[in-house]
């Protein structure tokens, strides 16, 4: 490219992390407050007038069946809130955690007593990023920079542009919970 | 002013969606940020490409043999696609899905045609609102629908009294601001290199920012290192670039020329001028190269270390 005006500039990708940062995060918006389970359920529900929260422990009968349904790393514990308007049971919101590559959900769906998905909506999310997962090699190249002051920026922010993240993790814990809210449909039956 | 900002996050489009809307009181927000969802859940249901039911699917089928009438997204997301194969003479192709198939991005909903069609065989009846195909082939809408996507939320929440807001589908978003001098939204960018690792790149107070690359990531059982660009002329991969951020007035553009950008390089520059657009490329050695203005587009003065490309 001989147009100076006109040419593409190159930097090192570890300079952007050095480079003037106190300028770059003004004190903007607070963390928003997710969603909580609560919220979630009377979101959810909106004609219920009584929530029942419980908690139920899967056992490792259950997690090898889950596992056939779809596999994802998924905890053995699940939180239940039960919706009920007066003596009926609406349906039940699920809270749990799934955790793929580089991000860890915590979402809620909301089932109705039929079975049928009310809403599903994301409560947490978290990503392993920053630089507390750095390799030594990285760090190495921050030597003398500001590898004691820990770096903060990316805390609160979730704005990250990157080849897309697929959702297929959580759709596996969907799908898993979905085949959960079954089995105890079933029991509870007999 | 300082007004309440209200989050929420759902899986569509494929991907994690985020909703961020600051607006002065939270009723205001909240109502915005249903009719954000609103418009990506219908965008969504028009155009999964593996949903049996969606338009999108539908096309796939039967386009080839008579005309298929679509919705008004459908159409305008189709029209913004063949607009951008148009002016990247072909470079930009939304008939590439069997390619991704074959690189197992693409889970496949059907056998795939046998022969790989190209953009200039999908045609479109603006009059009559319908699609017809030349041939047989696979449509994927994917990126362009999910920057229309974000688009069309950002235009639900500007009809709604909030300040400031930001739309993430997966790393293409689009902010909105109501006045000039409200405070942008920090971004970061993933490095290609390491998933894991976010770079801090600047603000963006207004417009769009898209970026493709090599890892696709989050899709079990799969291989992490698999570009989605790919040679319409040829089905191949590029080994340039591992990863091709755009910033745009708008997301659809953005989303769609991180594509051409990937193929091209620095010669999309009269492109990317043409659409006042500008360009970031990651290389495999760990060096972004920014065509001019982006660091403006992202509100960030050149980072030390910088130089020109000689």
């Amino acid at each position: 490219m001989n147009n100076t005006a006109k040419a593409w500039t190159t930097t090192p990708l570890v300079a952007l992390v050095s480079a003037g940062l106190p300028a770059l995060c003004p004190p903007t918006v607070q963390a928003a407050p997710s969603m909580s389970p609560e919220q979630a359920a009377h979101a959810a529900f909106p004609e219920a007038d009584r929530f029942d929260t419980r908690s139920l422990r899967l056992s490792s009968e259950q997690l090898h069946n889950l596992d056939a349904v779809a596999p994802v790393r998924q905890r053995g514990e699940v939180r239940l809130i039960d919706a009920w308007a007066g003596t009926r049971l609406i349906g039940t919101l699920y809270i749990d955690d799934v955790i793929g590559k580089v991000e860890w959900v915590t979402y809620a769906l909301a089932l109705a007593a039929d079975g049928s998905v009310r809403s599903l909506e994301i409560l947490e999310y978290r990503e392993t990023h920053g630089f507390e997962v750095r390799t030594p090699s990285w760090r190495k190249q921050f030597s003398g920079r500001r590898v004691d002051t820990p770096f903060r920026f990316g805390e609160d922010i979730k704005n990250i542009s990157g080849a897309t993240l697929s959702c297929a993790h959580l759709t596996a814990g969907v799908q898993r919970l979905m085949a959960l809210h079954t089995q105890l449909a079933k029991t509870a039956a007999r | 002013m300082k007004g309440v900002p209200v989050r929420r996050m759902r899986p569509l489009l494929g991907t994690y969606v985020q909703v961020e809307v600051i607006a002065e009181g939270a009723a205001s927000a909240e109502r915005a940020m249903e009719a954000a969802f609103l418009r990506i859940e219908a965008v969504h249901r028009a155009m999964s490409f593996h949903t049996p039911d969606s338009e999108l699917s539908q096309l796939n089928r039967e386009a080839h043999r008579q005309p298929v009438a679509v919705g008004s997204d459908t159409l305008a997301v189709l029209r913004r696609a063949l607009y951008l194969s148009r002016v990247s003479d072909g470079r930009f192709d939304p008939c590439i899905a069997p390619h991704l198939v074959r690189a197992a991005l693409l889970p496949a909903p059907a056998s795939p045609p046998e022969e790989t069609g190209r953009w200039s065989c999908v045609h479109l009846d603006e009059d009559r609102r319908t699609v017809r195909f030349s041939q047989a082939l696979w449509l994927d809408l994917g990126g362009l629908a999910k920057g229309y996507a974000v688009d069309a939320a950002i235009e639900a929440i500007a009809g709604h009294p909030v300040e400031r807001a930001l739309v993430n589908a997966g790393g293409d978003m689009r902010a909105f601001r109501r006045t000039p001098g409200q405070p942008g939204f920090p971004v970061s960018l993933r490095n290609p290199a390491d998933p894991r690792e976010t770079l801090p790149l600047g603000q963006l107070e207004h417009g769009a920012l898209a970026t493709s690359g090599e890892a696709l990531l989050g899709r079990p059982g799969s291989d992490a290192g698999l570009s989605p660009l790919v040679d319409p002329t040829n089905g191949l991969r590029p080994a340039q670039a591992r990863s091709i951020t755009v910033a745009a007035p708008e997301c659809w553009l953005a989303d769609g020329l991180t594509k051409i950008v990937g193929l091209l390089g620095p010669d999309s520059q009269p492109i990317l001028d043409d659409h006042g657009c500008h360009a970031a490329i990651i290389d495999p050695s760990g060096h972004l190269h920014a065509s001019p203005g982006f660091w403006q587009a992202v509100n960030r003065s050149h980072p030390p270390g910088d130089h020109s490309d000689a």
